[in-house]
């Protein structure tokens, strides 16, 4: 029987009196391209974050790859986060090293016994698969916005994920530039058999790239949408609405 | 009809390197302009140029106020008291302000004698944007919908006759860019507001916008004029749209 990548019973998480979190039970499944999408502030970042054990729960329990997060330790769950990677926001690149020496870095700190040559060679490597056309040795400050984000997902794919979270792709990219981010993901997805969980407000990526939508309203799961590329209309028409301004958003 | 922003032969000059913009534009109230580009063509940087955060050379008429620089240079006028908002991408909220505070601040900057703020302005602003309950939190406890919100409420509450925004909608969620967007069409639907405002859908840029500036990924303009004109040239698009 098939183990969830992420399975999330009954957890609620808060901050101060504000509750960000409540009450949400989901499994996410090995092979998928799910997306978590909803208003801001809704607690989708948050959701990834307890997923990868970097925030706790204020109840409920959260399993990964099949074993409680509370339960594991620290050791563990760095090994387990070589595997599953995460992807921020902000590209988070390291501003005192190059494109090539940011793309490299994880390799060369999980293995310090292989050749530097060798692992820049596959950097660059990596980074021309996903169609980065900028120099090798140019500094983050000196990346575009789209660059910066093609570096940090290169960077990512150097350890060969099982999963990857990522959060927020194609914020503020320009259309050719998230067509081409979808692209990657697709391909990462489909090539590399890595399962993807996608904080996105694109709309119209998810309904064409995703296996599955999470919608989250309200602190609360709203709506679970299976199958979001013959999505036409959902019942709730908040869901709707959200769906319909994406589209031109 | 007066125009209210006017290029002529415009240059910018990002990173040292002079890229042309000169096509004729003029721009009245009631108009909006799209500035559709890739990432990193220098949206940000035409958009700071009009207001002295980037210089630039060629014909520049602001309001009623005239520029001609022969040579690359910063634009320099009274700001502060030009009827003239600007919204920041990355919003430049005063992080020490709280809401409200950060709000009357952009108010109090406005020139005396052209002021036509009202105490109620602020609180009818801030219950327009969803904010007026969190009018006492500071901008690191907003979401980043709230901060985008409060930044483009703070031009507004200088009823500018130039409403200039960079990226106002990036990394919004849908229901927030609906409410943003609608605030800002609202504005420019008075009639005494002209919108300049870079983004990333083209969907929205060719269907709301009246005039539209297209720029390639060196910062050439691809096309630069109404949308009346662009559809007479892409028939094709507007037949999509």
């Amino acid at each position: 029987m098939k183990t969830p990548i992420i399975s999330f019973r009954n957890v609620s998480k808060r901050y101060g009196n504000q509750e960000v979190l409540k009450n949400i039970t989901v499994d996410i499944w090995p092979g998928e391209l799910t997306f978590i999408m909803g208003p801001s502030g809704v607690g989708k970042t948050v959701f990834l974050r307890l997923a990868l054990g970097f925030e706790e729960p204020d109840e409920g329990e959260i399993h990964l790859a099949g074993i409680p997060l509370s339960e594991m330790h620290i050791s563990e769950l760095s090994a387990i986060r070589v595997r599953h990677i995460f992807i921020f926001q902000h590209p988070a690149l390291f501003d005192f090293l190059t494109v090539i020496e940011n793309v490299g870095f994880p390799l060369l700190e999980h293995h310090p016994d292989m050749d530097p040559p060798y692992v820049f060679e596959k950097a660059k490597g990596v980074l021309r698969s996903l169609g980065y056309r900028g120099t090798f040795k140019k500094m983050p400050d000196q990346c575009t916005v789209g660059e910066a984000k093609l570096v940090s997902i290169a960077r990512a794919l150097m350890l060969n994920p099982k999963v990857m979270f990522i959060d927020e792709p194609t914020t503020g990219l320009d259309e050719t530039t998230r067509t081409q981010v979808d692209h990657i993901l697709v391909n990462t997805h489909r090539m590399k058999q890595c399962s993807c969980i996608v904080v996105s407000h694109d709309v119209n990526s998810a309904l064409t790239i995703g296996d599955r939508i999470l919608f989250f309203y309200d602190t609360q799961l709203h709506a679970n949408i299976e199958n979001p590329r013959k999505f036409t209309s959902h019942p709730d028409p908040l869901v709707n609405e959200f769906f319909n301004h994406g589209e031109v958003f | 009809m007066n125009a209210l922003l006017t290029l002529k032969n415009y240059y910018l000059y990002p990173k040292n390197q002079p890229r042309c913009l000169g096509v004729d534009l003029k721009l009245s109230a009631g108009h909006s302009l799209a500035i559709l580009g890739p990432t990193g063509c220098g949206k940000s940087v035409f958009l700071k140029s009009l207001v002295g955060l980037a210089p630039f050379s060629g014909e520049l008429r602001l309001l009623d106020s005239f520029f001609h620089h022969p040579l690359p240079k910063l634009l320099k006028f009274p700001k502060r008291s030009l009827p003239i908002g600007f919204a920041f991408e990355k919003n430049a909220l005063f992080e020490f302000l709280s809401v409200e505070d950060n709000l009357s601040l952009a108010g109090a900057f406005q020139d005396e004698a052209q002021t036509t703020q009202k105490p109620s302005d602020g609180e009818r602003l801030l219950k327009q944007i969803g904010l007026w309950e969190s009018r006492k939190k500071f901008p690191r406890a907003l979401s980043g919908g709230m901060k985008k919100r409060l930044a483009v409420a703070r031009t507004l509450i200088k009823k500018p006759k130039i409403l200039i925004c960079d990226s106002p909608l990036a990394g919004l969620d849908p229901l927030s860019a609906h409410s943003i967007f609608t605030m800002l069409k609202e504005t420019v639907n008075t009639g005494s507001t002209l919108l300049v405002m870079s983004l990333q859908s083209y969907t929205l840029a060719l269907t709301h916008f009246t005039h539209l500036l297209l720029l390639d990924s060196s910062g050439n303009p691809v096309f630069c004029g109404n949308i009346e004109d662009f559809y007479c040239k892409n028939p094709h698009i507007k037949a999509i749209s």
